[in-house]
């Protein structure tokens, strides 16, 4: 299944998470970014001002589908509408990318408007596989698998995440799309190596990276849990590691996300800039100069 | 060796099925899946997941529904939304459908307390949204074609309306409150007095205008117009259904003006 990376979209391109109290100022002042991400479920309108504001975005930027409601891993039957909406947004805008979440997000007929992990298992990584394929079959393309933040692990999980989502990639033929600051996250709650979960993964599968801010809340019983809030900055610790990933994957397509506490764009845009000039660490522990 | 997933996805089903149910527990002790030991606690890991589902749903359903929020004020129209996500929780994963049961659970849910009309604003409110992503007009009304037609055929004009046009039946008062509140942030309490339920009504022509929402205030014998023309009864018809409720109807500017906002996309003659 062909990649519909296409010229338009370089893999040096940055770019930022497009959202709704932004919409107005991007199309006044243009900024100079590589590609725009917008959530696929917010596009599914028929007609009115979101289709034709995206068409604008579109005849200037690439522009990338990011889904969060398909619950991709979930064992309520794949909701046809919604894919239908996604096949009929696919088409007409034909985005350079389209992703989703190796996540669950349903069950028995709810959704919760969450991202959940999956117990690792080579149950639910047949389970996802054969969903992923579903979709793409669908869409008629090759589509990316974005990894999820967690604060809790499945007992019954008998491959680690990084397994997982390599085996995912091999056996849907799908892409993956690297969120660097939910790799931290995870690793801080579920107590795992960030560098060795991110060395795992193919270099040839990742296609976009993310980085997002997260927030340090307390825990009832004592401690601390990091949620990937998309409220803040990206951390410092998180562009470490992103600049070390960057060394292992080359140039991929970087995008950064925010969602609450929006920043005025100027300041999205330059925080995304912030995050591509950050400079690589040294297995000292030093910042290398940019 | 793995395991057959053919066997084993019904466990994970039922995982999935006892997490969700968990999250949306009135019982905060109600048993998670095991959890492998790590930092964080399972009671914990499940407050964090319960916040996510209910915080990401309240903030959807108060950007679509911004009087509302404004008149109940935050905390209260948190508390509404997570008891209304608990009760009608939703059932796909697009989540401009999250309110599409707000109205009826807030007739539901206010009945004979003070805050009874913000049912009519949240009714409004979800018509404002369906209107606002319905489908562009196929066409548009080929004026010319219109004034050729002959008068003693006006009766026999069946007019082809905007998708994105809809009549709203509201309780007297509702568009006000809606104009008044619509763009205020919802605060610690309500931004402002909500008024006793009425029984008296007003017609709203809603629809839109260069993507921004158009809201016109109709008479009945308007509302009574339209209603017909966009049952797609012939204009003769539609006439008299308005002439019956107002016999001072002028349906000539009514018609004009529905023309002037691209309501009407296209006609045809009755055959």
């Amino acid at each position: 299944m062909n990649s519909h990376v296409t010229a338009a979209l370089s893999a040096a391109s940055v770019g930022i998470g497009l959202r709704s109290p932004h919409h107005a100022g991007f199309l006044a002042t243009r900024p100079a970014v590589g590609f725009v991400e917008v959530h696929s479920e917010n596009f599914f309108a028929a007609g009115g001002p979101k289709p034709a504001f995206l068409a604008e975005v579109r005849r200037d930027y690439p522009v990338s589908f990011h889904g969060v409601g398909l619950s991709l891993g979930g064992t309520d039957p794949l909701d046809r509408h919604h894919l239908a909406q996604l096949k009929a947004l696919v088409d007409r805008f034909e985005p350079v990318l389209v992703s989703e979440h190796a996540c669950w997000s349903s069950a028995g007929g709810v959704h919760l408007n969450d991202l959940l992990p999956l117990p690792y298992t080579e149950a639910a990584l047949g389970h996802l596989a054969g969903r992923v394929r579903q979709v793409q079959d669908t869409l008629g393309r090759r589509i990316l698998v974005e990894n999820v933040s967690a604060c809790m692990a499945f007992a019954s999980a008998d491959l680690t995440e990084w397994e997982f989502l390599a085996a995912l990639a091999d056996r849907a033929d799908c892409d993956l799309l690297l969120d660097v600051n939910n790799v931290y996250v995870s690793s801080v709650n579920l107590g795992f190596d960030p560098w060795q979960y991110i060395e795992a993964l193919p270099v040839a599968r990742v296609r976009e990276i993310h980085l997002a801010g997260y927030t340090t809340l307390p825990a009832a019983e004592g401690g601390t849990v990091l949620v990937d809030t998309h409220s803040a900055p990206v951390a410092d610790v998180v562009l470490d590691l992103y600049a070390r990933t960057r060394a292992r994957f080359g140039a991929v397509p970087l995008l950064l996300e925010w969602d609450a506490d929006l920043p005025p764009l100027a300041d999205l845009v330059a925080e995304a800039e912030r995050a591509v000039a950050w400079p690589a660490v040294t297995a000292a522990g030093q910042r290398c100069a940019g | 060796m793995p395991a057959d997933p053919a066997i084993t996805v019904p466990a994970l089903a039922e995982l999935q099925r006892a997490f969700a149910a968990a999250v949306f527990a009135r019982d905060r002790d109600l048993p998670v899946p095991p959890l492998a030991p790590g930092p964080v606690t399972p009671a914990t890991a499940l407050a964090v997941h319960r916040t996510n589902t209910r915080v990401g749903f309240a903030s959807a359903l108060a950007s679509a529904f911004p009087a509302v929020a404004a008149l109940m004020g935050r905390p209260e129209f948190e508390a509404m939304a997570w008891s209304y996500q608990r009760t009608r929780p939703p059932a796909c994963g697009d989540l401009f459908f999250a309110g599409q049961h707000l109205p009826a659970f807030l007739a539901t849910h206010l009945a004979g307390t003070a805050e009874e009309s913000l049912a009519g604003i949240a009714a409004l409110e979800w018509q404002i949204q369906c209107v606002m992503v319905a489908a562009d007009p196929a066409g548009s009304l080929d004026l010319e074609a219109l004034a050729e037609v002959p008068a003693a055929r006006h009766g026999d004009l069946c007019f082809a309306v905007s998708p994105a046009a809809a009549l709203h039946r509201a309780p007297a008062g509702t568009a006000s409150l809606w104009e008044r509140y619509r763009a205020v942030p919802p605060g610690d309490g309500p931004a402002g007095e909500v008024p006793a339920a009425t029984v008296e009504v007003e017609h709203l022509l809603l629809g839109r205008d260069g993507g921004r929402l158009a809201l016109r205030r109709l008479t009945a014998g308007e509302a009574a117009l339209l209603s017909a023309i966009i049952a797609g009864e012939p204009f003769g018809a539609a006439v008299d259904a308005g002439l019956a409720v107002d016999p001072d109807l002028e349906p000539g500017p009514v018609l004009a003006s529905v023309v002037q906002r691209g309501i009407i996309s296209g006609f045809r003659l009755r055959d």
